[in-house]
């Protein structure tokens, strides 16, 4: 089964990136299909973010000593003003970390 | 430019790139693990799928054991931009012979067509230019492939007191914050935060589906909007 998602993932993938390498393939997409692929990217990953950030259990977390929130803030003022994976990863997990140990 | 020439500046556009490449890969590496993944699969989905955004939310998905049709929709969704770049692209490829074009497509990925596109448009046309993308794309490939190893290796090594699926959010908050340029993102992301909130009883995790689709939709009428609202 995970083959199959792997190998399914892979070919439309793929298939997305070929497809207008094609001679017989128009050469612009219309505006608003454009605009809207654009928008996919920030979609897709802010609906992860909130869910994981703000969801637990299938119901909004609560705000007050919520270590995860805490966690998340910083990491989302070091990635704004480094843009570095690494520096995000290290100074949100470990504020996660240290707010898990306290509480 | 000679045939070497082109790959080498392909080469060498594409390398400072390489420092968000390696963590990256080496998160996925980890997170792939811990989603439950075996290492083979964990590696070979970094050349299958090829798309790193694309494959921290396969792992997701499996982590949440959603359904087939949420993850195939959720990868085309976030992967539909390659059709972009494809179409970007196509003016300087589309001539090319067939094998060259199954090659190319395969290694177009975000970092390589933006160096590659930039090379296209403001250097010379030559007959060997396709280098370019492959020199580019290439470097990427490899380094992507040894950083995941690098992941899988490490993520064996790892205690398991650090909650290293909040890894997910925190990346993906370093590929959005940047993608945020005005009131359509803005729109979209309140959008798409409201259904994840409100919709969380559905079954089979299709919140997540809706939550995208909404806010996608919701953006796009906001461009909409703005552009007859200017004309």
């Amino acid at each position: 089964m995970i083959w199959f998602l792997i190998i399914g993932s892979g070919l439309i993938t793929f298939a997305m990136r070929f497809i207008f390498l094609t001679p017989a393939m128009p050469r612009q997409l219309p505006d608003w299909a454009e605009a809207a692929m654009r928008l996919v990217p920030v979609a897709v990953l802010s609906t992860i973010i909130i869910s994981e950030v703000f969801i637990s259990d299938g119901t909004l977390a609560p705000i007050e000593n919520n270590p995860r929130i805490m966690a998340a803030m910083l990491a989302a003022i070091i990635a704004f003003w480094t843009k570095s994976v690494l520096l995000t990863l290290a100074g949100g997990l470990s504020c996660l970390y240290v707010l898990s140990q306290v509480a | 430019m000679t045939r070497l020439g082109e790959l080498r500046a392909g080469v060498t556009d594409v390398l400072p790139l390489m420092i968000g490449i390696i963590p990256f890969g080496a998160a996925f590496g980890i997170l792939g693990l811990e989603a439950g993944l075996t290492p083979w699969q964990t590696f070979l989905l970094s050349s299958i799928l090829f798309a790193g955004t694309s494959q921290i939310i396969f792992a997701q998905m499996i982590a949440l054991a959603a359904p087939a049709f949420v993850l195939f929709s959720s990868v085309a969704a976030l992967n539909a931009r390659h059709l972009l770049y494809s179409a970007s692209l196509s003016p300087y490829l589309r001539d090319k012979p067939l094998t060259w074009r199954l090659i190319l497509a395969y290694f177009m990925t975000d970092e390589a067509y933006a160096v590659s596109i930039v090379r296209y448009q403001n250097r010379p046309a030559n007959e060997h230019m396709h280098y370019h993308l492959l020199g580019s794309g290439f470097t990427l490939w490899a380094f992507w492939q040894a950083s995941t190893a690098l992941g899988i290796l490490a993520g064996t090594a790892i205690p398991d007191s650090l909650e290293l699926g909040f890894a997910i959010p925190l990346i993906f908050m370093v590929i959005v914050l940047p993608l945020i340029k005005g009131r359509h993102e803005i729109i979209t992301i309140l959008a798409a935060g409201t259904i994840v909130v409100e919709f969380q009883h559905l079954p089979y995790n299709s919140w997540l589906l809706l939550a995208a689709m909404t806010g996608i939709s919701a953006g796009t009428l906001s461009y909409l909007y703005e552009k007859r609202r200017d004309r």
